[in-house]
């Protein structure tokens, strides 16, 4: 019985190539599509599963309290781990660690930037590294040792055995490698290179030792015990800063780290989802795709349906219970699902690394997890089962005297109107999905065309390190004297990015409370407005000319706004706990999120605050050559380390990494979905002319023209998308709305993008449909009439 | 064998209602040979589909083997009519996707008979009916005649009692049409009860009884 389905099936598939091929090629784009979108997934959902203890592992939190508004931070003071250690017998272990960030090793002639993490030993007992064999398998507890990560190693000392080897730590300690740990995962959320014991950070910069509680710079990780009650673990955690720091302000709290990747944004101090967002949206898409692929196939079986009639007929008429036709037709589309499963999988691994580059991500097929391969048959099993499902009980249903009778066509007719539901529900996602892709792009663009405020051309910057923060002058002098740049400042941030914030800020006329306001900051000295190109709309830069700009201030006019200073310049205002005076007032430039109205900053001289240094290359060379110079001059005032850079306008067009992502991943399945919309159009279309290909015969007899047929044959998927498009633009002009109030700075949806999607849709209905409609419409009538 | 009695079936259309069978009295013995005659339209076909359980009537009595078909289920009545009665179609009705051979085995399939044996009534059906040499083709490979006697052989591989026949030779050359009214006077002496629908009155004299429908009403 089986192998009579499977014949009928195989023979069935081969008889209809094109609507077989139809039809499984949409299925198996739907399914490459949805199996991609469930790798991103999984990749997701397993993120930092490589900890063995992950389900006992915490992260210390602190909420920062402000006008009875919380703002949740992954940071701590430095002494939180002690205190855990021991103050709560729920807590197993307790690591501190500082970082991870850029530190300069070198290995004989071998110099590299790694990213180092500063931990204590307890680290690697909360957290799973997998040390190679010979490594003494745990984070050192002295000043002198260090552990690596595998490539690091590789990177470092190529072949040779790394271990027992002595790296120099920032051109000035010696520490020996003890140690080499199997690199991270891509999805584990502590990524570093190379793990240096707290003793060295102590050793290093003593003030860690003795820091005060206010400084909240460092993550504190904890291991609960077996059984631990975490609802008072997170009680007691709660009051550590108040019984230390007697600080009623700020409260502590325990977060899950299994929670920290998916689950990594706050709203007042409460968790608010964050990533998982993301992921559910995938999750959505995913099934959307591959509900758009089932309704292809089943519109497709079903059009066929005409054909497929007669033989329902036979076989009830020579005894064929419903329930045997049921099975034979969810059969045949499992096994054409079947079939699309295996040019899925194929197409999967031909398109990841294209995926993959456009999402930025690692991803691999586990061919070795059997869950995968599970997940997999389920998917084909549904996919089948669900597609199958309308030909099979619709197909069965017929009576075999109508049939077989030639009633044939009604049931054709009867199958139309779910049909022309299941058209419209595909194009309506199409067209949700198109008009979202042109909203995020259209999002990007404008704020990518927003004026900066600054001029980022030429722009490097870098980190001061060794001589840099004593020698900076000299070095800017001297680079200058090269012609290699035209400026260069240092401050204690990039222009990107605001030095933090501060509140406690306050001025003439201030309203109390207004104090309490959070302010961006940027601590600089000389030159900064003329490196960066700000433009000043009142007063001046800093300046040596004026020994008093030490006590200084610049505003942008956002804060001048908000100070409501009508005569800014000379006005004293209390930043960072001195009075200080205004000399100039810079035009609002970006900084921190593009995406956000500009903020209030405060633009305050401070030498020692250094953190970066900018400078602007001449521009009437090229940037090769002053590179060049820059680095011969870098090498004479800085030995020792290496000339690295970055472009200021790269890191802005980072920025946007977020949204360009989403943008492409939008527009790579818009451009999916339409194309299995149109296969199944394109299907539906060939069905209908077929099916009218009498009457076609009949019209052109009596001497309609071509144009007249195609209008006919064109016109009623004409109306599917319409009503596809009046459903689909009013659901996603809402959602879209709603993104779009995420950003401070944003455009709105347009008529004009509205107008677009509508014409878009259009023209790919028109274009698929013509195609049938025309071919129709062009066969001699004869030929269709004597067929008859 | 079987007895109808006062067997109407009309359809509505409009307002009007449309008799396609009026109070119709039949009954057949085992062993008949019965023609049903009739211009277009007069019922023929709808009587033959109602003897055959594949359509329904509004009004009368059916007995079919002493069961009262009127009263069955309709699972009952699938599995009566899928032992007992079997079906040759005008436009043959074979499946175009399968073989011959596996055209003549499917019925066999529905019946849940054990492969081996489904191997020996088909090689034995293709041997009666001399096509073993054409087993592999698919229908579209043959000409109408030989069609026709697969229908033929499809409809008594599961050795029904009754066979039922809408216009077996109306596709057929006449000569291919003799050849299967042969066949049918040789199975009606070997015992089958035969009940063909033709327009033909040569094929009717194969026949042992003809009945002429009218209207929708026998007219003798």
């Amino acid at each position: 019985m089986i192998r009579n389905y499977f014949k009928t099936a195989w023979r069935n598939i081969r008889s209809n190539r094109l609507y077989s091929l139809l039809n499984i090629a949409g299925l198996a784009v739907a399914m490459t599509a949805c199996f991609m979108l469930l790798l991103y997934v999984h990749f997701e959902m397993s993120y930092d599963h490589q900890n063995e203890k992950l389900d006992r592992i915490y992260q210390v939190y602190t909420n920062f309290g402000n006008n009875n508004e919380w703002t949740a931070s992954s940071t701590t003071p430095v002494q939180v781990a002690d205190v855990l250690k021991k103050d709560f017998p729920a807590v197993e272990k307790a690591a501190v660690t500082n970082g991870p960030g850029k530190v300069l090793f070198s290995a004989g002639e071998e110099q590299a930037r790694l990213e180092t993490l500063f931990a204590s030993a307890s680290l690697a007992e909360i957290f799973t590294f997998r040390f190679l064999p010979g490594s003494t398998p745990h984070i050192p507890a002295d000043a002198s040792s260090v552990v690596i990560s595998r490539s690091t190693a590789k990177r470092l000392f190529g072949k040779k055995d790394a271990i027992g080897q002595t790296l120099r730590y920032d051109n000035k300690r010696l520490l020996k490698i003890t140690g080499i740990f199997e690199d991270l995962p891509v999805n584990s959320s502590l990524q570093f290179d190379a793990v240096v014991p707290w003793e060295v950070l102590v050793a290093e910069e003593p003030s860690t030792a003795e820091q005060g509680w206010y400084n909240y710079g460092y993550s504190t990780y904890l291991l609960a015990r077996e059984n631990a009650d975490i609802a008072s673990l997170d009680k007691g955690v709660g009051n550590i800063l108040l019984q230390y720091d007697n600080n009623k302000n700020n409260k502590l709290f325990i977060y899950p780290f299994a929670k920290v990747h998916l689950y990594d944004e706050f709203k007042n101090g409460l968790p608010d989802g964050g990533r998982i967002r993301l992921v559910r949206l995938m999750l959505i898409m995913a099934a959307g795709i591959l509900l758009i692929g089932c309704i292809n196939f089943m519109n497709m079986s079903t059009a066929r349906s005409v054909k497929r009639a007669r033989e329902v007929g036979v076989r009830k008429a020579i005894g064929a219970p419903r329930k045997s036709l049921i099975m034979q037709f969810l059969g045949e589309s499992v096994l054409m699902a079947t079939t699309a499963f295996a040019l899925a999988l194929a197409m999967t691994g031909v398109l990841l690394p294209v995926f993959n580059r456009l999402l930025q991500l690692q991803l691999t097929i586990p061919y070795e997890n059997p869950l995968v391969w599970l997940t997999a048959a389920g998917v084909v099993v549904l996919t089948g089962g669900i597609a199958g499902s309308y030909p099979a009980f619709f197909l069965s249903s017929f009576q075999p005297v109508k049939v077989l009778k030639g009633s044939i066509t009604g049931a054709g007719k009867a199958s139309v109107k779910p049909r022309q539901a299941l058209v419209v529900v595909q194009f309506t996602f199409s067209i949700c999905l198109i008009l979202s892709s042109i909203i995020i792009y259209r999002q990007v663009q404008y704020v990518k065309d927003r004026p900066l405020g600054y001029q980022n051309e030429g722009l490097i910057e870098f980190l001061p390190e060794g001589n840099l923060y004593k020698n900076f002058e000299a070095f800017r002098r001297e680079a200058i004297q090269a012609n290699a740049i035209v400026d260069g400042t240092v401050s204690g941030s990039g222009i990107n990015e605001s030095f933090g914030s501060t509140w406690g800020v306050t001025w003439p006329g201030q309203v109390a409370g207004e104090e309490k306001l959070i302010i961006s900051q940027m601590a600089t000295s000389y030159h900064f407005v003329s490196t960066m190109g700000l433009s000043l709309a009142q007063g001046r830069d800093f300046s040596e000319a004026h020994p008093s700009d030490s006590l200084a201030v610049i505003l942008n006019q956002a804060a001048v706004k908000m100070m409501r200073l009508e005569h800014p310049l000379g006005q004293t205002i209390r930043w960072q706990g001195e009075n200080r005076h205004v000399v100039g007032v810079v035009n609002d430039f970006s900084f921190n999120n593009p995406f956000d109205l500009s903020k209030p900053m405060v633009i305050g001289f401070k030498k020692d605050w250094i953190g970066n240094i900018t400078l602007k290359l001449n521009p009437g060379r090229p940037a090769s050559e002053s590179l060049a110079k820059l680095d011969r001059i870098f090498e004479k005032i800085n030995p020792g380390y290496p000339f690295e850079y970055h472009f200021t306008d790269e890191i802005y067009a980072r920025k946007f990494h977020a949204e360009q992502m989403l943008g492409n991943l939008a527009l790579a399945f818009t451009l999916l979905s339409v194309l299995i919309s149109c296969l199944g159009l394109f299907g539906l279309a060939a069905f209908s002319a077929e099916q009218r290909q009498k009457e076609i015969g009949i019209r052109k007899v009596l001497g309609a023209r071509v144009g007249s047929i195609w209008l006919s044959l064109s016109r009623e998927f004409i109306a599917l998308v319409v009503i596809a498009f009046v459903i689909g633009a009013t659901a996603s002009s809402y959602i879209m709305q709603q993104w779009l109030l995420k950003y401070e700075y944003h455009t709105g949806v347009s008529p004009l993008v509205i107008m677009t999607t509508f014409a878009l849709a259009l023209v790919i209905c028109l274009l698929t449909v013509s195609f049938q409609a025309i071919k129709a419409a062009l066969t001699n009538p004869v030929k269709s009439l004597r067929t008859e | 064998m079987l007895e109808l009695k006062g067997i109407f079936k009309w359809v509505n259309t409009g307002g009007n209602r449309v008799f396609l069978l009026k109070d119709v009295d039949l009954s057949v013995k085992e062993g008949e040979f019965i023609s049903i005659m009739g211009p277009s339209g007069s019922g023929k076909s709808t009587l033959l589909n109602v003897i055959g359980m594949l359509d329904d009537f509004n009004e009368g009595e059916y007995t079919f083997l002493h069961e009262p078909v009127h009263t069955l289920k309709e699972k009952h009545r699938s599995a009566l009519y899928k032992q007992y009665i079997g079906f040759v179609f005008q436009a043959y009705h074979l499946i175009d996707e399968l073989t011959v051979y596996e055209n003549i085995e499917t019925p066999l399939l529905y019946q849940d008979i054990k492969s081996s044996e489904r191997k020996a009534l088909v090689a034995d059906m293709l041997d009666r009916f001399n096509i073993v040499g054409k087993k592999d083709l698919f229908p579209t490979q043959l000409s109408g005649g030989q069609q026709q006697l697969v229908g033929i052989a499809r409809a008594l591989i599961a050795k029904p009692r009754l066979l039922l026949a809408d216009e077996p030779t109306g596709n057929l050359n006449s000569k291919q049409g003799e050849e299967i009214m042969e066949l049918f006077s040789q199975l009606n002496k070997e015992g089958m009860t035969i009940i063909q629908v033709t327009h033909s009155e040569k094929n009717a004299s194969y026949g042992t009884r003809t009945i002429h429908l009218l209207d929708g009403r026998i007219d003798n």
